[in-house]
């Protein structure tokens, strides 16, 4: 697939310069319906994919509440122009150590059924478009660096990048917050 | 059938319209200030315009049969002489179409001349052959019955008319099984074949003469007909929300009129309500529905008419087909059909019209009398309010709306405030200044009326206990009065809507529990009759609605000892007699020895707990041994906006709803005491147990489990000058809780009082220990608010766990 280093699209911020880069398919009509685009972004070091169609919006880091005994990969809750949204750590989600801060880190607003929630994530890379060929079903062993939020991997040029099935993630902050409320709920009322 | 459309027809002429000439003349004598409609005018006119439309859709319907009429050919066929029935009563067409009443003006001109005309044709070829052969005096036998009886079967006919146009199968009806129809009104019943009569669908044999009512074979219809508005789901809801309307107004005259058997104005109410109803249900073809309220309206228009009387017996029948009437709403609400069987009520109601059903309590002429000068008096209260009906969704965008707005007030006022301590222009900013505090006068206004707008009185929640009370009192064999008071107090109508059900629940309670067989009362020298007081009046921001009985009062004893049994509370726990009373709204706590099917499973009080504080209520009894029991229930106004105030805890900002506020008091730690682990201060000569805020909600896990904390800017002024005051040796506590059941949360830092839109945090964010929901600051910052109802729960099983 061609990634055209050409349209270049810049996010003015003081922190820094993005480029997206990749096909945005304006020419390409026709060829819109068979593929799928995703989302680069990066956890750590390591790049992942999020569908497109899922994504509301990527904002800046918000200023972010913080609520107490809530489930554990929720971080806390965001105001989004006046809705109110959790909003989910997805480093402690892949089991990675608190990490900086940093200018480049955003929240990406994605939707699931009608939920939305916002994940936080180290740094958005760019756009890309694959076809359904370069993409593979394919769920991972393991449980470090988030291979457990994983369903489907792209094999597009040299590089295999994982694409984030965002129902896993969903999945992994309702029931950590299930699991955890029923813990901390009777263990937070023990306490002597 | 063609033989009952000419029944109809002839009805019309000789019976309605010569009335309604006769009325119409009457008001033309009148000056024209005077001069209006009445009851019996707009029914008579209602009533035509019904036949004729129907009369019209039934000759539309038959037109392409109606050429080959399979018994006698009929001479000169649609050449269309029809002096015959012009001649026949002095109804023309022309008299009906130019009825000259102004109000109905519009209707009217629904029947085009032309169409009323070609109707005329037909009717006088189906005349023809059936006059002749099976009905030689028409005439005779029509005035032979009277004004009401004609009335009534025009009812039946129109019932008739209805569902066959709208394909019940009895279209292809021969005119044999008219005839013999026709036979049978004439009472000579014995030429009528009993086998035939299962091919006639139940409205249509109804439409015999009164004694036949009684014993007709009435089937089951369905419920759903075929109808051209029923697939419209705009119609549907438009109908289901009058329906809903219609039959609350139903129920609560119905119980009226038992009070007051001989008030004419809820009779009539009555039959307009039952028979708008009908008319709606007809439309959409929900036949069952139709069919039961078809003959509502037939028994009270007898009523009115002074033929039969109210009953106990009759009104027990009629608030079972209420019931009745309510499952099937619900299925066409559903969308699906309930299989409840109609066929016996609508039999019951049958013999119930037909004067059969015994009477309990006959009135006499006299009361009639009373009746008619009463309903003189009562004409002129009645009063059309003027509302308007929207759809509630938008109500409530609105609602949401105004909600931002108030956000925006808020934040507003911080940039004015900054503008005023620290901007450049003290010109502008006085101007902004004045803006401001303008814009918040009018916001204020504008929530007033947007709360005011939801608001509904209680009274809609309270009509169906007096039915609750009454079904349950017959059958426990209690006399229970029902005395309800404040029902004007008004409240948000999601909480008259969700409130509903937990009172239910609690005055089923006082009926079955609370108030003592007549003959126990009577031994402990009580009125045999109980009562119970369901009252709600306003108290500033809140709505405090009590349901007191004067029963036998709880067992405190008997609670404590199964509390004990159930593991509750400790064997030797000394709790004050409230604490031991608020026990039942544990799960799955019941005293009751038996288990009736009216309560006593020991679920319920749980549940009506959890309902009153989802509503953000707060639910207390007190009960006296063979006094009563009195419950009280405190809800706020409106959920939508919170006065609350904003206190600090490690650094985190949350909102505490001020109506769980009692008070806001700053101590020195000295003043804490020890009993035991707890910590507790001395008040007013009250104890007072102490909670840290921070600990628990373990704001402690903060350092450890928030990785991406921005740095806020809080309010920087107002906590500033708060901090001023805060010494160090110097704790804040907000009392909070309920009359009686008080603690004192420990904060950090008091900040300001405000009010917040508490908003939901998404799926997510449910079941958060003691967090209630979001809110937004003017700052855009979110704040957690506290569920003080859980905070308590919390804390109460901490207590009770350190006791334990």
């Amino acid at each position: 697939m061609k990634i055209k280093q050409a349209d270049q699209f810049l996010c003015e911020d003081d922190a820094g310069i993005f480029a997206i880069r990749g096909s945005l398919d304006g020419e390409l009509e026709e060829e819109y319906s068979e593929k799928e685009q995703f989302i680069g972004l990066k956890i750590e070091d390591e790049e992942f994919y999020l569908p497109i169609a899922i994504v509301s919006e990527i904002v800046m880091l918000l200023p972010i509440t913080f609520v107490p005994q809530s489930g554990k990969f929720i971080e806390g809750v965001i105001n989004l122009r006046g809705t109110i949204l959790p909003a989910i750590n997805l480093r402690k989600m892949m089991s990675l150590p608190k990490g900086e801060v940093s200018p480049a880190t955003r929240i990406i607003i994605v939707r699931h059924l009608d939920m939305h929630i916002g994940v936080i994530v180290d740094a958005i890379t760019y756009v890309i478009s694959l076809y359904p060929s370069e993409i593979e079903d394919q769920s991972l062993p393991g449980k470090t660096t988030g291979s457990d939020l994983i369903s489907r991997i792209s094999k597009n040029g040299d590089n295999v990048t994982g694409i984030i099935d965002i129902t896993k993630v969903f999945y992994t902050a309702g029931e950590g917050k299930l699991s955890l409320d029923g813990d901390d709920g009777a263990s937070s009322s023990l306490p002597a | 059938m063609d033989a009952l459309t000419l029944k109809a027809y002839e009805a019309l002429l000789k019976n309605i319209l010569p009335r309604l000439e006769n009325k119409l003349q009457n008001l033309e004598v009148l000056d024209a200030s005077e001069r209006k409609c009445d009851d019996e005018c707009s029914f008579l006119i209602k009533e035509s315009i019904e036949l004729l439309l129907l009369m019209s859709k039934w000759a539309r319907f038959n037109k392409d049969q109606f050429g080959l009429p399979q018994t006698v050919a009929i001479p000169d066929t649609v050449a269309g002489d029809y002096s015959d029935i012009s001649d026949g009563g002095e109804g023309s067409p022309e008299a009906i179409s130019n009825n000259p009443d102004p109000d109905l003006n519009g209707e009217h001109k629904d029947i085009s001349d032309a169409e009323a005309l070609r109707l005329m044709e037909e009717m006088e070829g189906s005349k023809e052959p059936s006059a002749s052969k099976h009905d030689p005096e028409p005439q005779q036998a029509q005035e032979d019955m009277s004004d009401a009886e004609a009335l009534r079967l025009m009812e039946e006919m129109e019932a008739g008319h209805s569902s066959s146009s709208s394909g019940q199968g009895e279209e292809d009806m021969s005119d044999d099984e008219a005839q013999r129809l026709l036979a049978l009104m004439d009472s000579s019943s014995a030429s009528a074949e009993p086998a035939t009569q299962g091919d006639v669908s139940s409205p249509q044999q109804e439409s015999s003469t009164d004694d036949e009512f009684a014993d007709e074979k009435v089937e089951e219809v369905e419920e759903f007909g075929k109808s051209e508005f029923s697939s419209d789901p705009d119609m549907i809801r438009d109908f289901i929300s009058n329906a809903d309307e219609l039959i609350e107004r139903l129920d609560e005259q119905i119980l009226a009129l038992e009070q007051n058997p001989h008030e004419k104005e809820i009779i009539n109410e009555i039959f307009r309500a039952a028979h708008t109803l009908k008319g709606a249900a007809g439309m959409f073809a929900f036949r069952a529905m139709e069919r039961i309220m078809h003959r509502m309206e037939n028994y009270f228009d007898q009523i009115a008419k002074g033929k039969q009387k109210v009953s106990s017996n009759a009104i027990d029948v009629i608030l079972k087909s209420m019931d009745i009437i309510k499952t099937l709403l619900g299925g066409v609400k559903e969308g699906k059909v309930t299989g409840a069987k109609t066929a016996p009520i609508v039999n019951v109601l049958n013999k119930l019209c037909a004067g059969k059903l015994e009477l309990q309590d006959e009135t006499t002429q006299d009361d009639v009398k009373v009746m008619e000068e009463v309903s003189t008096k009562t004409k002129s209260k009645q009063q059309t309010q003027s509302t308007i009906r929207v759809d509630l969704r938008r109500l409530d965008a609105l609602v949401n709306l105004v909600g931002e707005l108030v956000i925006d007030r808020t934040r507003f006022s911080s940039i004015e405030e900054q503008l005023r301590t620290k901007g450049p222009n003290p010109q502008l900013a006085g101007n902004m200044t004045e803006t401001v505090q303008l814009f918040g006068r009018h916001m204020n206004e504008v929530q007033d009326i947007i709360m005011k707008v939801r608001m509904v009185p209680i009274g809609n929640a309270f009509n169906k206990f007096s039915r609750v009370v009454r079904d349950l009192s017959k059958s426990l064999k209690k006399d229970i009065d029902l005395i309800t008071d404040g029902e004007h107090t008004e409240l948000d109508k999601t909480i008259v809507e969700q409130i509903g059900d937990p009172l239910i629940h609690l005055i089923r309670n006082s009926v079955d529990h609370g108030i003592e067989d007549p003959e126990a009362r009577q031994a402990r020298g009580k009125n045999p009759k109980g009562r119970i007081l369901l009252s709600a009046r306003q108290e500033g921001n809140q709505i405090m609605i009590t349901i007191e009985d004067d029963g036998k009062g709880m067992d405190r004893d008997t609670i404590r000892q199964k509390a004990v049994e159930k593991g509750l509370i400790g064997e030797d726990e000394n709790l004050s007699d409230r604490d031991i009373f608020n026990l039942i709204f544990e799960p799955g706590f019941s005293t009751a020895a038996q288990v009736t099917n009216i309560s006593g499973r020991g679920v319920g009080m749980d549940v009506v707990k959890k309902q009153i504080s989802k509503l953000k209520g707060v639910v207390d009894i007190t009960s006296t041994p063979h006094v009563g029991t009195t419950i009280s229930i405190q809800l706020p106004l409106t959920l939508a906006i919170v006065q609350s105030l904003l206190v600090k805890a490690q650094d985190e900002i949350f909102a505490i709803p001020l109506s769980a506020v009692v008070e806001s008091i700053r101590i020195t730690p000295k003043e804490i005491q020890n009993v035991g682990e707890a910590e507790v201060i001395k008040r007013r000569n009250r104890v007072l147990p102490l909670l840290y805020l921070q600990d628990a909600l373990d704001l402690n896990q903060k350092e450890k489990r928030f990785w991406y904390g921005l740095p806020k800017e809080h309010d920087a002024s107002v906590v500033k000058k708060r901090n001023a005051n805060h010494l160090e040796d110097r704790l804040f506590v907000v009392v909070v809780g309920t009359a009686e059941r008080r603690f004192g949360l420990v904060v950090d830092t008091l900040l300001n009082q405000q009010e917040m839109v508490i908003k939901s945090m998404g799926d997510l964010m449910i079941g958060i220990p003691c967090v209630a929901g979001g809110a937004i600051l003017g700052n855009g910052e979110v704040v957690l608010v506290l569920d003080i109802g859980e905070l308590e729960e919390h804390f109460r099983s901490k207590v009770r766990q350190q006791a334990a």
